[in-house]
């Protein structure tokens, strides 16, 4: 049961992920190089109500599954991106248990957010 | 007639002397023996290789000179490595290697039936790291930047590199300062009086050695031709300004680690990126074993110059 909520949980990101690029994109200000801080999250998980929580090496391995990670920042889940479109699940999964900042363009659709990152470091 | 004994010993005696002190003399009853390389060098390419470079050995033109003969010793004495080596080649790679231990390298030169006196250096690898534990390359970041402007150039736990915040600052090993237009790379215990509210107390009394290397394009083109603690080190701050092209540090770390940091400049700067979040990046070749493979002799604290 539990694992039909998680594939429906991904599925929905999925959905909401592709339709965060597919559509023009409006991109809300951020404050100028201010990154946004928070910690890596298992998506999954925490959109089925856990806490999201993983360590380098768990994330690391949901990565690898094909699973999706995101920041979580002032209680918002955020997914991260590359300039180039491309997902930033690996290189935050590499920093998953510190503090992370994330420094790019905020995109938001239909409640989602996601950020087109230009910086993706540890904050410790 | 025992006199007449004693002479031929003396002669024999003189003249293999004098074939000795006459390396390259050739003759129709003398051997020839070629001249060691000029001079060779050492450097660090990994855990587990080291790269040797020598200058020419005088002869090394000579019909009679057939190439280079390469030897490496484990601390034991047993042979790692016993090849001839072409006369035109002044560079090899030696991998197989292990980290931490000293071996002692041999260059001589070769004909086909002698092997002449080697030049000899100490070296051993030593771990190279381009990226932060955490994927990225190693950097530190402008004062202004919320990232971290310091290092930790070996965090054992985490098995590398890690980028710190100030307040983290009692585990850098080297800091960046960059207002009041300076750009700075120093000793974490000189950058206190530029961070004074936000560096702890207690901080690393990192050493970088008086000798910054310039006109590298890499680590691997930096080497030497003797262990690094005989050069001067002392804690320094490192006015970047001062220079404009990629530079390496030679570093002593406060546990007695050797380290070289290549320093990148990038499109006519060393500070790359966008404000506020403009950093400094590096490549670092780290001994983890303490005082090797540059010194089994005890830290020197009175090498400093400032």
């Amino acid at each position: 049961m539990r694992a039909r909520i998680v594939v429906g949980g991904i599925a929905l990101v999925l959905i909401v992920g592709i339709g965060l690029f597919s559509l023009p994109s409006r991109a809300e200000p951020v404050a100028q190089g201010k990154p946004i801080v928070g910690v890596v999250v298992n998506v999954g998980d925490y959109v089925t109500g856990g806490e999201g929580k993983v360590s380098k090496q768990e994330a690391m391995d949901l990565v690898e599954r094909g699973q999706l990670l995101g920041i979580v920042a002032g209680g918002k889940l955020y997914l991260v991106f590359h300039p180039d479109g491309t997902y930033a699940g690996k290189k935050l999964a590499k920093m998953a248990g510190f503090q992370v900042g994330v420094v790019g363009k905020v995109v938001r659709r239909y409640g989602a957010a996601a950020i087109v990152a230009d910086l993706i470091e540890v904050i410790r | 007639m025992r006199g007449i004994g004693i002479f031929s010993i003396g002669v024999v005696l003189a003249l293999a002397i004098a074939i000795q002190g006459c390396e390259t003399t050739t003759g129709p009853d003398q051997v020839f023996v070629p001249q060691p390389p000029a001079a060779l060098y050492a450097t660090s390419i990994d855990s587990a290789t080291i790269a040797l470079k020598w200058d020419h050995s005088p002869d090394y033109t000579a019909a009679e000179f057939a190439g280079y003969r390469v030897r490496i010793y484990n601390p034991g004495g047993i042979t790692m490595l016993d090849t001839l080596l072409p006369a035109s080649w002044t560079q090899v790679q030696v991998t197989g290697l292990q980290e931490g231990t000293i071996y002692t390298c041999e260059v001589a030169g070769e004909t086909a039936d002698t092997i002449g006196p080697a030049k000899q250096i100490q070296w051993s690898p030593a771990s190279r790291f381009v990226e932060l534990t955490t994927g990225n390359p190693i950097r530190m970041y402008e004062s202004a930047s919320v990232f971290g402007s310091g290092v930790d150039l070996y965090n054992p736990t985490e098995g590398g590199p890690v980028n710190l915040k100030t307040s983290s600052g009692q585990d850098w090993d080297l800091g960046l300062y960059t207002r009041d237009n300076k750009l700075i790379i120093a000793s974490p215990t000189l950058l206190k009086q530029y961070y004074p509210k936000t560096l702890p107390d207690s901080l690393r009394a990192t050493e970088i050695a008086a000798e910054v290397y310039t006109n590298v394009n890499s680590l691997n083109d930096v080497f030497d031709s003797e262990a690094l603690n005989a050069k001067t080190f002392a804690e320094r701050e490192i006015d970047l300004t001062q220079y404009s092209g990629n530079i390496v540090l030679v570093v002593r770390t406060v546990d007695n680690h050797y380290a070289k940091v290549l320093v990148k400049y990038v499109n006519g700067s060393f500070l790359q990126g966008s404000e506020p979040h403009r950093y400094v990046e590096c490549e670092v070749s780290y001994q983890k074993e303490a005082g090797v493979p540059y010194a089994r002799t005890a830290r020197d604290n009175n090498g400093g110059d400032q």
